[in-house]
């Protein structure tokens, strides 16, 4: 309560009880015989008399000593004066009133004290962006789930982000907000399918080197190791047997066929030796188009193999009909893994665009966070590049790497001269932790410090020592806040 | 002086009162003939002995204790017995034994009365005895009675004990039990003379003559004043606070103070009530009035409640005084 403005309101609350027991009390202290005598008792110094003499002429004992007792104090009083008695008013309660209204009147005047008027508007302050924040969000992730498929809705409903987003609104605790943006971001960063992505990219990047390595330049390899996984599957179905779609080209059509379709499962072989190969190298990577791969890769090698097998006997005018059956049931089953493979590669582009739209939805994130915590504001417009989804798939640029999946950037510099660059906020879990990006300068970061020191409960003192302490140790350390060597980066 | 008609009759009541203080003034001076000073402790005394209650003398050695209850003995023509209480002190010592008499050629077993068997006994230094000897005055200072043998003898009235204790000397000592602190009317601290007391002691004790006290009243002056006390009026506005005073040295009661809830850990009795009423009523027909007013009470609450308010151990470790906390009581009660 120190500090604060007492509100009108409160005031007459207070006075209206104290004016309603004033008047009890008044009536409860009205003058009564018993009370007149004993004041008279008092002022004439009577000892009681007049008291002891009026309750025993209510109790009708009137005769013998009691008879003796009143003459005794009606000789007393008539000695007195009767009108030197003075009942004072009640002063001493008239003046405690008077002064309590004093009081409360000179309270009313009183505006909040500074602290007060701060902690209030910072309490507005954090309402005002927590909502703000919360709006934003809501509507960034109403518009990805516009875009998203059934299936990854249901990815980002399992992880409850849509029903955390949708519970937030404004309060008056930053830290407590801070604290569930940090929990929908953890949740968003641990979605399982981020992790089969980045298992499956990393596989058929693997697997573009690895043709790459045995000179297979094509332009499977080129989008395999760039990462275009649509232009690589389409790259893939151009390899495609095509044994049962096209029926002057099945193995029994005529010589010509086979050994046209032996030589393109020959190629399809040598193409998806890579594949085996990085599914080797691989061996516990748990990626689903690593499997296809193998498969794939093995019954290219299958097939080539019977159909050579099945060239040189039709050559030597030995091949049965069951074995070219069986050549072209080979093959199709070579399409069928081809094309698996092909729609996993589509299927990984798509959920990488998901991964991009969500990691937007991350930054945004970020953002409310910073924002929330009073240390930068939020782009006017929603699609201004901060709240807000833009769409992923029309403005980024598709010969970029897709986010997460980038180059690492290593950072050097000496161990330990450097400010913080990890600001952890402790999530209901205890896990969340928020990563701010290691581009951090010092302007920035001495505005979060002094923003911590500010929200919590340091005591002045400690509270200068700490940012003193802040302040040294980074103005002491140039290195920190030079581009070079903490910020340079090396692939 | 005529008790019963104090009720029915102005005129014999104003004589019956005037009597009384006649009387008691007579003792007081008769007794201040060899007491020097000591005015307010002759007068409890007095009042005590008058309400038919025992009073408990305390002071170090040499104040007057036993030479008050022996001048006050000798003004009021009563049998007297002294009892000196040391630790070998058996109760048979005091209250009798039955003794093998040859009655007529056969032996019977008769009762001879101990030292109780006065009006006025005086337990010089009682807290020397042993408590199994201090117990045996229980059922003499309440029924006024010795049984020994299964056999009980009736002292003659009035009967007082009038004991003293020195506070000092505690080596050797057995404090008194609530119990029968709780049978004394008035505990009464007797002090130090001031100068001008010391030099009257000195003129009236070391010269060639002794003052000579001489018999006032007698035991039957003494019920009958004792009857005239108890019909002094109180109102019910008087007796409700002290009531209320009584109970406000109780630490769960609702009029106790902060020192009582804090320092006391057993308040007074309802025996004290009787004693304070008791002595109220004497002292206000001394005070030349006809009711007991809440001065009376106050005057009296003290002496009366001082050895009945047992102080816990943090009160006895604070230094706490049962007078101070009394006279606390006496103001914020009134």
């Amino acid at each position: 309560m120190a500090g604060h403005h007492p509100p009108a309101a409160w005031v007459a609350a207070g006075g209206a009880p104290g004016a309603a027991g004033g008047l009890i009390l008044a009536f409860r202290r009205r003058v009564t015989h018993e009370a007149a005598a004993a004041v008279a008792d008092r002022f004439f110094d009577l000892a009681d008399g007049l008291t002891s003499a009026l309750g025993f002429e209510r109790d009708r004992r009137l005769g013998g000593i009691y008879r003796l007792q009143a003459a005794h104090t009606g000789a007393g009083i008539a000695a007195q004066n009767p009108d030197a008695v003075r009942r004072p008013p009640p002063w001493r309660v008239a003046i405690l009133a008077v002064v309590l209204l004093g009081a409360a009147g000179f309270l009313g005047t009183f505006a909040d004290s500074p602290a007060v008027a701060a902690r209030g508007r910072q309490r507005q302050d954090t309402l005002l962006r927590t909502e703000t924040a919360a709006e934003r969000l809501k509507a960034a992730v109403r518009e990805l789930a516009q875009t998203l498929t059934d299936e990854q809705r249901e990815a980002l409903d399992r992880a409850g982000i849509r029903r955390m987003i949708d519970e937030l609104g404004p309060v008056e605790d930053a830290r407590e907000a801070l604290r569930a943006l940090a929990e929908i971001e953890r949740r968003a960063r641990d979605l399982p399918v981020r992790q089969q992505v980045a298992n499956d990219a990393r596989y058929l990047e693997q697997a573009g080197r690895e043709m790459q390595r045995r000179r297979q330049d094509t332009p499977l390899a080129r989008a395999l190791v760039e990462g275009r996984h649509a232009d690589a599957a389409k790259a893939l179905a151009r390899q495609k047997l095509d044994a049962g779609e096209h029926p002057e080209s099945q193995p029994a059509a005529s010589p010509d066929a086979l050994g046209e379709l032996s030589d393109r499962a020959g190629r399809l072989r040598q193409a998806t030796e890579g594949m085996k190969a990085a599914s080797q190298r691989l061996a516990d990577l748990d990626s689903q188009a690593r499997e296809l791969g193998e498969q794939l890769a093995d019954a290219a090698e299958a097939t080539s193999s019977q159909l050579a097998e099945l060239q040189r006997n039709c050559e030597g005018g030995a091949c049965s009909e069951a074995e070219r059956a069986r050549a072209d049931e080979q093959a199709a089953d070579c399409d069928a893994r081809l094309a698996a493979l092909g729609d996993a590669m589509e299927g990984l582009e798509s959920r990488s665009r998901f991964l991009a739209k969500l990691d937007d939805l991350m930054k945004d994130l970020n953002r409310c966070q910073g924002y929330v915590a009073g240390q930068c504001d939020l782009p006017e417009g929603r699609n201004a590049r901060g709240i807000g989804s833009g769409d992923h798939g029309q403005t980024a640029d598709r010969t970029d790497p897709p986010d997460g999946r980038g180059e690492q950037a290593q950072l050097t510099g000496r161990h330990g001269s450097g400010p913080s660059l990890v600001a952890v906020v402790d999530a209901p879990t205890g896990e969340g932790v928020r990563r701010v990006s290691s581009q951090g300068r010092r302007e920035q970061f001495r505005r979060q410090v002094e923003s911590i020191i500010r929200r919590e409960d340091v005591p002045p003192s400690l509270k200068t020592g700490v940012k003193l302490y802040f302040e040294r140790i980074h103005d002491a350390a140039p290195a920190v806040d030079s581009p070079s060597p903490a910020g340079q980066e090396h692939p | 002086m005529n008790p019963k008609d104090l009720l029915a009759d102005s005129a014999e009541a104003r004589r019956t009162v005037e009597a009384f203080v006649a009387t008691f003034q007579a003792i007081r001076d008769e007794v201040g003939k060899f007491i020097v000073g000591q005015d307010e402790i002759v007068e409890n005394v007095l009042i005590a002995v008058i309400a038919g209650g025992h009073v408990l003398l305390e002071g170090v050695p040499g104040l007057g204790k036993t030479a008050l209850v022996t001048t006050l003995a000798r003004a009021l023509d009563l049998q007297f017995g002294r009892v000196q209480f040391t630790p070998d002190l058996l109760p048979a010592d005091l209250l009798g034994t039955g003794v093998l008499m040859e009655v007529d050629g056969r032996r019977v077993l008769e009762f001879q009365p101990g030292p109780v068997f006065v009006n006025i006994l005086l337990a010089d230094e009682i807290n020397r005895a042993t408590p199994k000897t201090q117990s045996a005055l229980l059922e003499v200072m309440q029924e006024k009675t010795v049984t020994v043998a299964r056999r009980q003898h009736r002292l003659d009235l009035p009967f007082f004990v009038l004991a003293t204790q020195n506070p000092i000397e505690m080596d050797g000592t057995y404090s008194l039990p609530e119990a029968q602190l709780d049978r004394f009317f008035f505990k009464l601290t007797v002090t130090l003379p001031d100068h001008g007391q010391f030099a009257e002691i000195l003129r009236r004790t070391c010269g060639t003559t002794l003052p000579d006290v001489r018999p006032v009243a007698d035991g039957a002056t003494l019920l009958q004043m004792g009857e005239v006390v108890r019909q002094v009026p109180i109102d019910a506005s008087v007796q409700d606070y002290l009531i209320r005073l009584v109970r406000a040295t109780h630490p769960g009661s609702d009029d106790s103070g902060e020192g009582v809830r804090r320092y006391v850990r057993y308040g007074a009795s309802p025996r004290a009530a009787q004693a304070i009423l008791t002595a109220a009523r004497a002292r206000a027909l001394l005070q030349g009035r006809y009711h007991v007013a809440r001065q009376d009470v106050q005057a009296v609450a003290a002496p009366a409640m001082r050895h009945r308010v047992i102080l816990s151990f943090e009160g006895e470790a604070e230094g706490i005084r049962t007078d101070d906390l009394i006279g606390d009581l006496c103001r914020t009660l009134e």
